[in-house]
């Protein structure tokens, strides 16, 4: 729970305000249009992987915002119950910020995967709870979390960048 | 740390409301709203990136003269006669172990309702399931959630068809136990008659398997959907008998 040091705490909030909507609204369009487009055949987790990472980068507090937001997002154009998946998204922002940062670039790279692929599971299973729906076992699964381990080693080092955009 | 803990816990009970007021009353115009302002971004997106899919499709697929034909009109073959059709493009999807939705860029105001048959090349590939002015998702058949009424040929014996979602057969299911059906038989949709429900008579898929030991409560088996989920692109909307 303590502070990480070294860590700017969202120091310039409208920067971090823009700049953290376009990369969730940029992550959306390649989740939902972009990859299966080009025929990747399952959902990527690109919306999830990017407010980890921008937790990561800009801290508990943004990240928890971010989450919400782009948690917002999926759930009115998705088709699950709606506050699902800005819980999670809140959640995970919370969770990512905590994840230590250290001056080798892939540290907390596991972490940040390992948040992802809970907080997609937690999003599915709350789902399928409160809407009574059939939870099947498929190969899906096992893509999903490849799927959300690619995306989020993808995106981190994004991050030293994103940490200079608050400074 | 007070401060952000508080936040989290502001945004918790905000989402926990969220959920209890979807529950209790779902809000069809919020969705809408939001469908209406991503479609585009989603169609544009598809418009630039779609060529590399079906190039990456063309050279695992070499040569195949069915994906050459204009989709729309190879589709509206299959329609059923005295139906009013639209034709959507598929903008977005969300395939996952538990769902099988996409969207397509036509809606209510192409006269889209939920519960419209969508077709593809080859059949019945899902319903609509929402809909917003300029865009309807569309659950597939592939989709956990969705079940639809089914015949064999050329016994006629009826039965359920169910999705299990990415990757996987449907699962097949004949309300008779001494039903006669064999792999590669084909299966229809049970249908209504409805002005605007699932006719009778399309094609849903084949059977691809079925148990050699009936059950007393009736036959199971798999069946193949008519078209993989990955490759659809232009898809026909049955909205209303004529």
């Amino acid at each position: 729970m303590s502070a990480v040091p070294g860590r700017a705490e969202a120091t310039h909030a409208p920067r971090v305000a823009v700049v953290g909507t376009l990369m969730v609204i940029a992550a959306f369009v390649v989740q939902t249009a972009v990859l299966p487009a080009v025929g990747v055949p399952v959902t990527v987790p690109a919306v999830l992987a990017t407010v980890a990472v921008l937790a990561v980068a800009w801290g508990r507090r943004s990240g928890a915002l971010i989450g919400f937001g782009a948690g917002l997002l999926l759930d009115l154009t998705g088709t699950g119950v709606l506050g699902v998946g800005a819980l999670v998204g809140c959640l995970l922002g919370a969770a990512a910020g905590l994840v230590p940062v250290g001056r080798w670039r892939w540290s907390g790279a596991g972490w940040v995967v390992l948040l992802v692929v809970l907080a997609q599971g937690a999003d599915t299973l709350l789902d399928a709870l409160l809407l009574g729906q059939r939870l099947v076992a498929s190969p899906a699964v096992l893509w999903s979390v490849t799927a959300a381990g690619i995306c989020t080693v993808v995106l981190l080092p994004a991050r030293d960048l994103l940490r200079s955009v608050v400074r | 740390m007070t401060r952000t803990r508080n936040l989290v816990v502001v945004l918790v009970v905000a989402s926990l409301t969220l959920i209890l007021w979807d529950l209790r009353a779902s809000d069809a115009a919020l969705r809408s709203a939001a469908q209406q302002v991503v479609t585009p971004l989603q169609r544009t997106a598809t418009a630039v990136f779609a060529p590399f899919g079906a190039w990456a499709r063309q050279v695992q697929s070499f040569d195949d003269p069915q994906s050459r034909r204009p989709a729309v009109q190879a589709i509206a073959v299959t329609a059923p006669e005295g139906w009013a059709t639209a034709a959507g493009r598929v903008v977005a999807a969300d395939i996952s172990g538990t769902r099988a939705v996409v969207t397509i860029d036509a809606g209510s105001s192409a006269g889209i309702r939920p519960g419209n048959a969508v077709l593809a090349p080859g059949g019945l590939v899902g319903r609509i399931q929402q809909v917003s002015p300029g865009a309807a998702t569309v659950q597939l058949v592939t989709d956990p959630q969705s079940t639809i009424g089914v015949r064999v040929l050329p016994s006629r014996e009826m039965g359920v068809v169910t999705g299990r979602g990415m990757g996987q057969d449907l699962r097949l299911e004949l309300l008779n136990p001494a039903a006669r059906a064999e792999p590669s038989n084909a299966l229809i949709t049970l249908g209504s008659t409805t002005r605007e429900g699932v006719p009778p008579g399309l094609t849903v898929g084949s059977v691809t398997a079925l148990d050699t030991d009936p059950a007393e409560s009736g036959r199971s088996g798999e069946a193949a959907a008519v078209t993989g989920t990955t490759t659809l692109d232009m898809l026909v909307v049955l909205t209303e008998r004529r």
